[in-house]
């Protein structure tokens, strides 16, 4: 059974799993992981609203990824969530999924994935990875699922301060969406029976300079081991010798818990401070504090604070060029790449 | 004593042969109700209006159905190929209001008033994008199976790029971001980012290009047909079932409840009750119904009863003390080898040592290993390699075709079934006989189709067990059965290149001389035995003093299967690496080191070309501190050369055209344009106006796709043909036609003053067929006979491989910057071809150095590694400027005066990039993949 509810309020009524993108969805129903009767948004109106105004940037949640990632209202005002947007997945991927289907996906764990498989999140009664292989999973302990959260954009919202809206119109703040992780089957905490019908961010912070940045093995298109995202606010200073000091800074953090990660004491070592390198990397290092890994995960602790550094320091660069001493030129130091040869 | 080595080795001894068809459960045939036509997929509930390739369509399609399905089936366009099914890949890239999408992932419902474009409509009929021109030209393309996916994307791009940039080149990093969402097995991507600049900058706007492959405009239309397309009348649809267990007995299968199924036309099984299996997806039984949903259902029906036993899924465990035996007799254990498989003994579940040290003095190597360790002369290591899979794109496909003989036969004949088959196969000759022989028909009674074939990398070499199971099921049902394994099945059964743990020991004299190596290997090929890693350390620093052991440690997990360069990486990275601190201990760089220990010419004169490269002459200067260390490394390997005799091709000649034939394939590796430049070569004509024939294997014998013999092995017999066709027509023009002076030249016969070209020579004679077979070498051969058919020649393929890698200490991340390789293989047939070759060898070395790995659950032994997320090869931003060179020098022993390079070229690279990171880190990575996890761990 299929339906194509045309409001949100009879899609909230249908029965059924939602599909909006079905990026996610489908690989599931084609493995058989989620059935059930479908409620296809594909005809239902008012998931596309993209307004700003003084109360800030108002996204529905049937915007696609690509969207976010282009639309220029939304890298001029919040940066760092066109950067996570424009990070994740592929070109074809984002092209079709959507904000509100990105959020609310389930995990990538390959026992969750695996049909044989019947893990605590499918109502088993442990989770499988534990005993097994947990080589991708959290660094973080933070609940019987040792998944980490999926969503790139969910990190972004939470760095941005964002309200998720209902269909029931009450609204709700990202942890309170993505809910604590009590229940290994809930990978969000969208209540039942309610949509999730836009996301709505506080109005930009102007000096803001941003950055989202992934570790991975590959060079693109690969979920990430440790993915952050930093929001900077420096003043330059003033004179002839110009000081500057990161006047306030937000940073969280995924791919290390079931629910990305707000880090309140990277901000705090931060805030206040002149953006050395070595201010950069002290902060960087306290992201990873209070990390519980599991035994195939202490790797991600190692990471944490490169990737942290990594993106604090393009959010810093960006506004705040490094000096580059030029070295001597010295004849064959650089070795130059492969000649192409005419194909 | 190892199992009796047929034509083949292998083939008597795989698990596909061992566990047979344990009980033909006469589960007998539905009435025959044919299926008529593709069967569409049940609940069709939604009706869709849209816009496909410019035409408005209506289509009733189900609420989950996928894009690609629609396409491919109920609207015929096969073109666009399912291959992952996660969105990962790309191959099912089309178009939707000219936006690329994955159609895999994709709702058809979705479509309901919209375009879609699939590679078919990306162009006028019978017109090419600049794009697909593009890629013709630059031959960015090898299987083509992912060629479609690639060309709509890049149709797309370059569209949008030429709107905003006109002509203006986009960097490399740009068109990567454009194709993050597209993998290529073969690793053509290099010559995929020549083609997307090329494109953009407006150089292929025009023109109708003879490309350097002959098939490749079939290939970037998406009109070539792979086994996944072809449809054949009334066929049914297979799965199989497949024990989720790795070790276990199954009590009990109850198939009544299956076979009772609407729509279900046969049952078979291949386990007894009673019976074992010993790796989980191992096949149990499997099941034919008129369409994918019943199948599925059916084989849900099927409730098998287990009693688990304990298993071991790796090396170290297998060997344990206690451990489970995987086979209760080990002679039982099947080979995975490609040919025949060395002795050895067995101890629980390992068998050996198989020593490769033939003719060598493995006990002097021993004394001198000892010595040299006293006296501070010796280097060592141990290291671990991990499984790799092959992951061709296209999946191991079959359609069988069983016919039992007519009821109304003709008095006195005997009744005689035929076997037709479709097969994704890199042997379809081979594979002919094979099907013959194990269900015992004639050979003129069996056929295989092989038309394109979509990758193969050695998976597809032999009958597996898809193949059994389509061809039983049909015989059941008297209907033809198509069985395509889904991505994770391919993933976990679909062959796999086997695990090792290496010992190596290197001694170098006072002068710097090879003393001695010592090399021994445990290998796990899963259920099999053969892996076998002595044979290749033995090719590469000629001496007697080596002892090369290879141990086999059976485990339950799924058989390995030849997988390019079988043994060659993983004995290479080792002895490779070694090497590297040989050189370094002795304070002298990697070449001068091996200048004094390598005696081939070849490589000797690209050790030249190496050091001539700024990345080798200014590597002092490289950065080795810091965040961001950079460092060089180099490394060798050396690979059989193997002929194929029993080549043959047949050439049919007439006023219409000239067709040169044989039982080959082509998968990827660009053996049609070989046979089709050794024939045109001779006619003076260009190598696409000779039409070639493959994929039958009604048609004269043709080699196998594997052992880098197809080129030697097909050339010279193609030239031949060709040579016999001039001959035959210069001879026919005197004598039939009565034309003087009549003398052969390029193009055509020259008489009476003027060139009368071949078309209308044949005009005049008529049609024309010859037959040109594969002469003996020259130079002779390393040994007499030939083992599984297959002569052995006295060269040696030699490769070099450079490489500059940069390592990221802050995220444990390696990326090769570039990479230069040199192949002394003598004459290269085709060069454009080969370097394409070369460039894919050296991407899958990549993966192999840097990200695959199998990943098995240790509770279950089930696969874990199920999508191409979690099974990572190098997309095409992992992929450097690579530089190829051919020392072409002439190989004067053997005909055409070249041999093969398919494998020496991926051979080396691993070792070449752990070398690299050596350079660049002073850590030397002794496990593979160069994880990030494990260059972070070493640092602290």
């Amino acid at each position: 059974m299929i339906s194509f509810p045309k409001t949100i309020a009879s899609a909230q009524a249908a029965h059924g799993v939602v599909r909006a993108g079905g990026t996610d969805l489908q690989e599931r129903r084609l493995q058989g992981i989620t059935t059930g009767d479908l409620v296809d948004l594909r005809d239902t109106a008012g998931l596309d609203r993209l307004e700003l105004d003084e109360l800030g940037l108002h996204l529905g949640a049937g915007l696609t990824v690509q969207t976010l990632a282009t639309e220029p209202r939304i890298l001029e005002g919040f940066p760092g969530l066109a950067q996570a947007a424009a990070g994740l997945a592929t070109p074809q991927i984002r092209a079709r999924g959507t904000l509100g289907g990105n959020v609310l996906q389930e995990v990538r764990c390959w026992y969750y994935r695996s049909p044989r498989q019947v893990c605590a999140k499918k109502g088993g009664a442990v989770c499988l990875s534990r005993q097994g292989d947990h080589l991708y999973h959290s660094c973080f302990d933070l609940g019987l699922c040792a998944a980490p959260h999926p969503s790139t954009l969910a990190l972004a919202l939470l760095v941005y301060e964002a309200e998720a809206e209902l269909s029931s119109g009450s609204r709700l703040e990202i942890p309170a969406l993505l809910g604590d992780g009590h229940d290994p089957r809930q990978t969000h905490a969208l209540p039942p029976g309610e949509l999730l019908v836009a996301l709505h961010l506080p109005p930009a912070v102007p000096g803001e300079s941003a950055a989202y940045g992934r570790a991975t093995s590959r060079a693109q298109a690969e979920w990430p081991l440790v993915e952050v995202i930093v929001r900077l606010w420096i003043d330059l200073g003033k004179g002839r010798h110009p000081v500057a000091k990161i006047t306030d800074a937000r940073v969280a953090m995924g791919g290390v818990a079931n629910r990305p990660l707000h880090l309140p004491l990277v901000e705090a070592a931060l805030i206040g401070a002149e953006p050395t390198d070595e201010v950069l990397a002290t902060a960087a290092a306290r992201a990873a504090e209070g990390a519980s890994p599991l035994p195939m995960t202490a790797y991600k602790v190692k990471l944490i604070p490169g990737i942290v550094r990594d993106v604090l320091t393009r959010a810093r660069d960006a506004v705040l060029p490094p000096v580059v001493e030029l070295p001597a030129a010295t004849p064959g130091a650089t070795p130059a790449p492969p000649t192409k040869e005419l194909r | 004593m190892s199992d009796p080595v047929s034509r083949r080795g292998f083939l008597r001894g795989t698990v596909a042969g061992t566990a047979g068809v344990a009980t033909l459960a006469t589960v007998g045939p539905r009435l025959a109700e044919a299926a008529s036509q593709a069967a569409p997929p049940t609940r069709d509930i939604v009706s869709v209006a849209c816009t496909v390739n410019g035409r408005s369509q209506a289509v009733t399609v189900g609420a989950d159905e996928p894009v690609v399905d629609m396409v491919r089936e109920r609207l015929g366009l096969k073109g666009t190929k399912l291959s992952c099914g996660s969105g990962t890949c790309g191959a099912c890239t089309v178009l939707v209001d000219g936006s690329p999408q994955c159609s895999c992932l994709l709702p058809a419902v979705a479509l309901e008033g919209r375009s879609l474009t699939t590679v078919e409509g990306i162009a006028p009929q019978g017109h090419l994008h600049p794009v697909q021109r593009a890629f013709m030209a630059k031959d960015a393309l090898q299987c083509g199976y992912c060629t479609p996916g690639f060309v709509v994307e890049a149709s797309a791009f370059h569209d949008a790029w030429r709107a905003a940039h006109g002509t203006q080149e986009p960097s490399r990093d740009e068109v990567a971001q454009a194709l993050a969402g597209h993998l290529c097995r073969c690793g053509a991507y290099e010559a995929i980012y020549a083609a997307v600049q090329a494109a953009c900058r407006g150089e292929h706007d025009r023109g109708d290009p003879l490309p350097p492959r002959v098939e490749a405009r079939d290939k970037v239309t998406g009109a070539a047909r792979y086994t996944v397309d072809v449809q054949v009348e009334g066929m049914l649809r297979g799965r199989i079932l497949r024990s989720p267990h790795a070790a276990a007995v199954l009590t009990r299968l109850d198939t009544a409840a299956a076979q009772a199924l609407d729509g279900v036309s046969a049952v078979v099984r291949f386990v007894d009750d009673g019976g074992r299996v010993r790796y989980a997806d191992q096949e149990v039984a499997a099941v034919a119904a008129r369409d994918e949903d019943t199948a599925r259902r059916g084989l849900a029906l099927l409730l098998p009863e287990w009693q688990v036993l304990p298993h071991v899924l790796d090396i170290a465990s297998a060997q344990a003390e206690g451990a489970p035996l995987v086979w209760e007799l080990p002679k039982d254990a099947p080979s995975s080898a490609e040919g025949a498989t060395l002795s050895g003994k067995w101890n629980a579940n390992v068998r050996g040592p198989a020593s490769s040290s033939i003719l060598g003095k493995p006990g002097r190597a021993d004394k001198k290993i000892e010595r040299a360790r006293t006296e501070g002369r010796l280097q060592s290591g141990t290291f671990q390699t991990q499984v790799q899979v092959h992951g061709a794109l296209e999946p191991h496909a079959v359609i069988a075709w069983w016919k039992d003989a007519p009821a109304d036969l003709p008095r006195g004949e005997l009744p005689r079934p035929t076997v037709e088959l479709w097969v994704s196969t890199q042997a379809v000759h081979d594979l002919a006989q094979d099907v013959a022989q194990r269900w015992k028909l004639r050979q003129q009674d069996v056929r295989v189709h092989a038309e394109h074939v979509g990758g193969g990398f050695g998976a597809k070499a032999s009958l597996s067990m898809e193949l059994v199971a389509a061809v039983e099921l049909s015989r059941l049902a008297q209907a033809p059965v198509r069985i395509v394994p889904d991505r994770a099945e391919e993933l976990s059964v679909g062959g796999n290149r086997p695990s090792h743990e290496l010992q190596v020991e290197v001694a170098a004299t006072a002068d710097g001389a090879l003393d001695a190596v010592r090399s021994v290997a445990h290998g796990s090929s899963g259920v099999a035995v053969g892996a076998v890693t002595g044979m290749i350390a033995r090719l590469l620093y000629k001496s007697d003093d080596k002892r090369l052991e290879d141990y086999d440690v059976v485990t339950n997990t799924p058989p390995s299967r030849p997988m390019r360069g079988p043994g060659g990486p993983p004995a290479i990275f080792a002895l490779e690496q070694v090497v590297d601190q040989v050189a370094r201990s002795r304070g002298e760089d990697s070449i001068t080191l091996r200048r004094r220990w390598d005696g081939h010419p070849g490589r000797l004169r690209l050790y030249d070309w190496i050091e001539s490269l700024p990345a080798w002459a200014g590597r002092a200067g490289l950065p080795r501190e810091g965040r961001y260390r950079q460092g060089v490394g180099l490394a060798c390997a050396n690979w059989f050369v193997f002929i194929d005799r029993g080549a043959r091709v047949q050439i049919e000649a007439s006023s219409d055209g000239i067709v040169a034939a044989s039982a080959c394939q082509d998968m990827g590796n660009g053996s049609r344009t070989v046979v089709a430049t050794a024939v045109s070569e001779v006619l003076g004509l260009r190598p696409t106006d000779i039409q070639v024939r493959f994929g039958d294997s009604r048609d004269v014998p043709g080699v196998m796709s594997a052992g880098s013999r197809t080129t030697a092995s097909m050339g010279p017999a193609a030239t031949e043909a060709a040579t016999e066709l001039v001959e035959e027509l210069s001879e026919l023009a005197r004598d039939s036609l009565g034309w003087d002076d009549v003398i052969a030249v390029p193009g055509g016969l020259q008489h009476g003053g003027s060139t009368v070209p071949w078309a209308q020579v044949l005009a005049a004679t008529g049609p024309v067929t010859t037959l040109g077979r594969r002469r003996r070498d020259p130079g002779g051969y390393f040994i007499p006979f030939a083992p599984s058919g297959v002569n052995i020649g006295k060269d040696l393929a030699a490769a070099v491989q450079l490489t500059h890698v940069e390592v990221d200490t802050w995220l444990g991340k390696t990326r090769v910057l570039g990479a230069w390789v040199g192949l002394a293989a003598g004459r290269i047939r085709v060069p454009t071809l080969a370097r394409s070759q070369v460039e894919g060898g050296v991407v899958q070395g990549i993966g192999y150095a840097l990200y695959e790995e199998r990943h098995l659950d240790p509770v279950t032994g089930q696969l874990l590694s199920r999508n191409m997320d979690d099974y990572r090869i190098p997309g095409i931003g992992d992929v450097p400027p690579i530089e190829v060179r051919f020392d072409d020098q002439a190989l004067d022993g053997v005909l055409d005066g070249g041999v093969g390079i398919g494998e020496v070229c991926t051979i080396p690279t691993a070792a070449s990039i752990a070398n690299a990171v050596f350079d660049a880190t002073g850590w030397r990575p002794a496990t593979l993949p160069i994880r990030p996890d494990r260059v972070l761990e070493a640092r602290s």
